[in-house]
């Protein structure tokens, strides 16, 4: 996500040619400031929940541990069946990493997707590629990053190649004498999942022998990553200002390499780096303004007007915007809340009702709360359902937190409304017609603990627990959406993106 | 006379009622086949004389057991059954030995009857009845898996959802002849889809474990839903547990079929009215699965539910695949006038 971010910015600032570097990008961004910084961050954020699944998708990495002293230590070596490569192709990379003082670790992966139109000449950039049989790892080193840049759209798409073979496993399942049966890799629905990451544990990401490398990477995007990946740092938004703040990090301490520096670079106007700097670091702050936190409360706002007395309103998941909703709603009405919740549960200590329930259950009238099992029993005496979303697909599509079609089907099929809370910042132009493209797989819940000791040897590669984060709201479902522009269709994103494009290009 | 067998029947009788109290059991098929052993302990001893005597009986001990257990219609149902056998039975010796006063055609014919007439036969033929119903309790999840073979065929992916041994035996004895890929949803906060899953998996079939809430998410892959019931109702509808109905929609929406198995004493002769179920048969259980007490303060701020049943309209369901037969919805009421008798229960 964070490397996303910042080849995008140098791509919003054209700055594409070989050889530049991320200062070159960073410099190109302050001219056109704000806006590019607006642009770069819609495709951060598009890319948000997405990034931090890609950044844990190398699932066979081992880990290094790396020197304390620097992450630009870590080498890149090869993975088993990779060549060096001074060529880049298309690249993306995923950063993770955990930084802690006694020992860091570190990594940093970059895919790269195989066929590339833009190769460029490896040139003084040392930018390593990896290949590995199914995605290529690269190692750019920082200064390649505009080149590299480009490609990230394409790369996206690109991603979703390996879904396709989701429809060629299956005829392959069955081989010989229909009694054949296939294992783990040809199962048809695993093939699903394919080209999801798994969930790593990221210092598994590390390693000389996985040719990843943190080297000129900074170490704050690192550690977003690796706190994406951990789950430790949940939620678009809260990933997005955290994404804001170690940009703004970035920045601070970046300084051009000694034979070039920012005037150098700089075309239009002749400032000083400082002024440059503090030109980013007040189009981060803006952008978080506009975007984020006013965007949050107008949404409130907008939203909180739609409860009335006496309603009985349904949430789901742990949105904190919907969570801020209800608490605003209840300083000025009264009315009851129903929680539903989804897996985790008690049993795990993480329920994320839990938490809702600790916090609105000072402030809210009536609670009732039940596992999504249950959700047909309340649904009945629910007069509204609110839900959060992580994006808003181009296809009006609400990609959110898995669980969340359900409720609104079951709402929809007892004709009760649904309104879904979303910043246009996270309304994307990818249209994705299920839930499989753009998703996350969590770390496996297994089977019940009295199971799981009998699983490996009894079951073995016929049975999998892939845990899907995310799944999209079919359009239809959903009756509307309330954005910080304006209570809206959910297929209203291509117009809301249009019109945001069109007035980031006229500033 | 007949005192001692009494007491057995009647202390069996409360063992049952006790169990279904406390709710200590695991299956409908394991509360029919304890109320089948009563019910023929009864039919054996010399309490009753005629079929008004017994019908009266079984009468009684429904009512008893479906006080014990609103939620549980599997013996009362069966009892119905029975009844209606008794019923027949009797009329049928009645109209064997009198000929002449027979001559409208059945059903109705047993307005004008006395069923305190005592016809010796009849305790053979309700005991021949009775073993007949044994057999069918005991292979009825065999007989459902014979028709394993029509309806899923090699490359199939199926979803179920929680944990029915008629399912599990549907889908390993299609596993015989086809290799196809099962999704289970969990079913949490009970999670007795664990239970299948591993069940399966054990059996080299290839299955995915997911959680409830991935179900609409995995729906659109899915070529059938099969899933096992606690009970059909007189319209059709299932009374199924906690999440099927979510299965149900998510079904529609993808327009898979969705076939649902079950043997013939969970056909209710109770018509709900849509949400009915909830208020009156629905069970609620503790919602410690959901919540820990060790969170003890949340509890004071909460209504936590942890229902057990589903209620699911019949518009949802494709087909019903009983030990007798498959039928669509739309056939159910015809099976109930064929089962149970006409009177009000």
């Amino acid at each position: 996500m964070c490397i996303n971010l910042i080849w995008n910015m140098a791509d919003s600032s054209k700055s594409g040619k070989p050889g530049k570097n991320p200062a070159a990008a960073a410099d190109a961004e302050a001219k056109a400031k704000e806006k590019a910084a607006r642009k770069a961050l819609f495709e951060a954020t598009r890319g948000a929940d997405i990034a931090a699944a890609k950044a844990s998708k190398e699932k066979n990495k081992k880990q290094v541990k790396k020197n304390p002293k620097s992450e630009n230590n870590a080498s890149a070596p090869k993975t088993p069946a990779s060549k060096e490569q001074d060529v880049p192709d298309k690249v993306e990379a995923k950063v993770k990493a955990n930084q802690s003082p006694p020992e860091v670790k570190t990594q940093k992966r970059v895919e790269g997707a195989p066929k590339s139109s833009e190769v460029k000449p490896s040139s003084k950039d040392k930018l390593r590629v990896e290949k590995d049989p199914s995605n290529e790892k690269v190692t750019p080193k920082s200064e390649a990053v505009s080149d590299i840049t480009k490609s990230v759209r394409n790369l996206e798409i690109t991603e979703a190649k390996p879904k396709r073979s989701i429809l060629k496993a299956p005829s392959s399942a069955v081989k010989g004498t229909g009694r054949t049966r296939e294992l783990k890799s040809q199962s048809r629905v695993q093939t699903l999942f394919d080209h999801l990451p798994k969930g790593v544990e990221p210092r598994e990401l590390f390693g000389e022998e996985k040719g990843v490398s943190s080297e000129g990477i900074h170490p704050g995007f690192i550690a977003l990553g690796l706190m994406c990946s951990h789950g430790q740092l949940q939620g678009s938004n809260k990933r997005v200002i955290a994404l804001l703040n170690v940009v703004g990090q970035f920045f601070d301490s970046y300084s051009p390499p000694p034979e070039k520096d920012f005037k150098d670079i700089e075309v239009e106007e002749k400032k000083s780096e400082k002024d440059i700097k503090k030109d980013l670091a007040f189009a981060l702050q803006v952008f978080r303004e506009e975007r984020v936190d006013k965007a949050t409360e107008a949404i409130v706002a907008k939203a909180k007007a739609k409860i009335v007395q006496d309603d009985v309103v349904l949430i789901f998941g742990s949105s904190d915007l919907v969570r801020e909703v209800i608490v605003e709603a209840s300083l000025e009405k009264t009315f009851s809340v129903i929680i539903i919740d989804g897996r985790p549960y008690a049993t795990e200590r993480r329920s994320k009702g839990l938490d809702i329930i600790k916090e609105l259950g000072n402030k809210v009238q009536i609670i009732k709360y039940t596992s999504i099992t249950g959700l047909s029993n309340v649904i009945r005496s629910v007069t509204k359902v609110i839900l959060g979303a992580h994006g808003l697909l181009n296809n009006g599509g609400v990609l959110a937190h898995a669980g969340t079609s359900q409720i609104a089907l079951m709402a929809a099929a007892n004709n009760i409304p649904v309104i879904v809370c979303c910043e246009t910042l996270k309304f994307c132009d990818k249209s994705p017609t299920d839930s499989f493209f753009l998703n996350e797989i969590g770390t496996g819940f297994g089977l019940h603990k009295k199971f799981t000791d009998a699983m490996t040897p009894d079951c073995g590669p016929y049975l999998v627990t892939p845990v899907i984060k995310y799944d999209v709201t079919p359009p239809e479902l959903v009756t509307a959406v309330i954005t910080d522009v304006d209570i809206l269709p959910c297929t209203s994103v291509p117009v809301v993106l249009r019109v945001q494009e069109n007035r980031a290009i006229k500033s | 006379m007949g005192s001692v067998e009494e007491d057995t029947t009647t202390s069996s009788l409360l063992a049952l009622e006790a169990l279904l109290k406390r709710g200590q059991y695991t299956r409908s098929g394991q509360i029919s086949l304890l109320t089948l052993d009563i019910v023929e302990k009864y039919v054996q001893s010399n309490c009753w004389k005629t079929a008004g005597d017994l019908i009266t009986w079984l009468q009684d001990t429904a009512e008893t057991l479906r006080k014990a257990a609103a939620s549980e219609t599997a013996s009362g149902n069966l009892i119905l059954r029975l009844i209606k056998i008794v019923r027949d039975d009797f009329t049928n010796r009645h109209r064997s030995r009198n000929p002449g006063l027979m001559s409208q055609n059945s059903v109705d014919s047993e307005q004008g009857l006395d069923f305190n007439l005592e016809i010796p036969e009849l305790r053979s033929d309700v005991q021949n009845t009775i073993y007949e119903l044994q057999s069918e309790l005991e292979l009825s999840a065999e007989n459902i898996a014979e028709e394993a073979d029509k309806h899923i065929h090699s490359n199939e992916v199926v979803l179920t959802m929680g944990k029915s041994k008629t399912v599990e035996a549907f889908l390993k004895r299609a596993a015989k002849k086809a290799v196809f890929e099962v999704i289970v949803a969990e079913c949490a906060p009970a999670s007795n889809g664990h239970e299948l899953a591993h069940s399966l998996a054990s059996s080299k079939i290839q299955t995915t474990l997911i959680a409830d809430t991935a179900i609409f998410a995995m729906m659109s892959r899915v070529n059938k839903v099969i899933i096992g019931t606690h009970s059909v109702l007189a319209n059709g509808g299932l009374k199924a547990i906690a999440g099927i109905h979510l299965v149900a929609l998510a079904a529609k929406y993808y327009n898979v079929p969705v076939i649902v198995l079950v043997p013939m004493y969970k056909l209710s002769p109770e018509y709900p009215l849509s949400t009915d179920i909830n208020k009156t048969t629905n069970r609620f259980v503790s919602p410690d699965q959901l919540l820990d007490y060790s969170d003890g303060d949340v509890y004071s701020k909460v209504c936590a539910y942890n229902p057990v049943f589903d209620y699911v309209p019949p518009n949802l369901i494709s087909l019903f695949i009983f030990n007798i037969g498959s039928l669509a919805p739309s056939y159910i009421y015809r099976l109930l006038h064929e089962t149970y008798p006409q009177i009000k229960r």
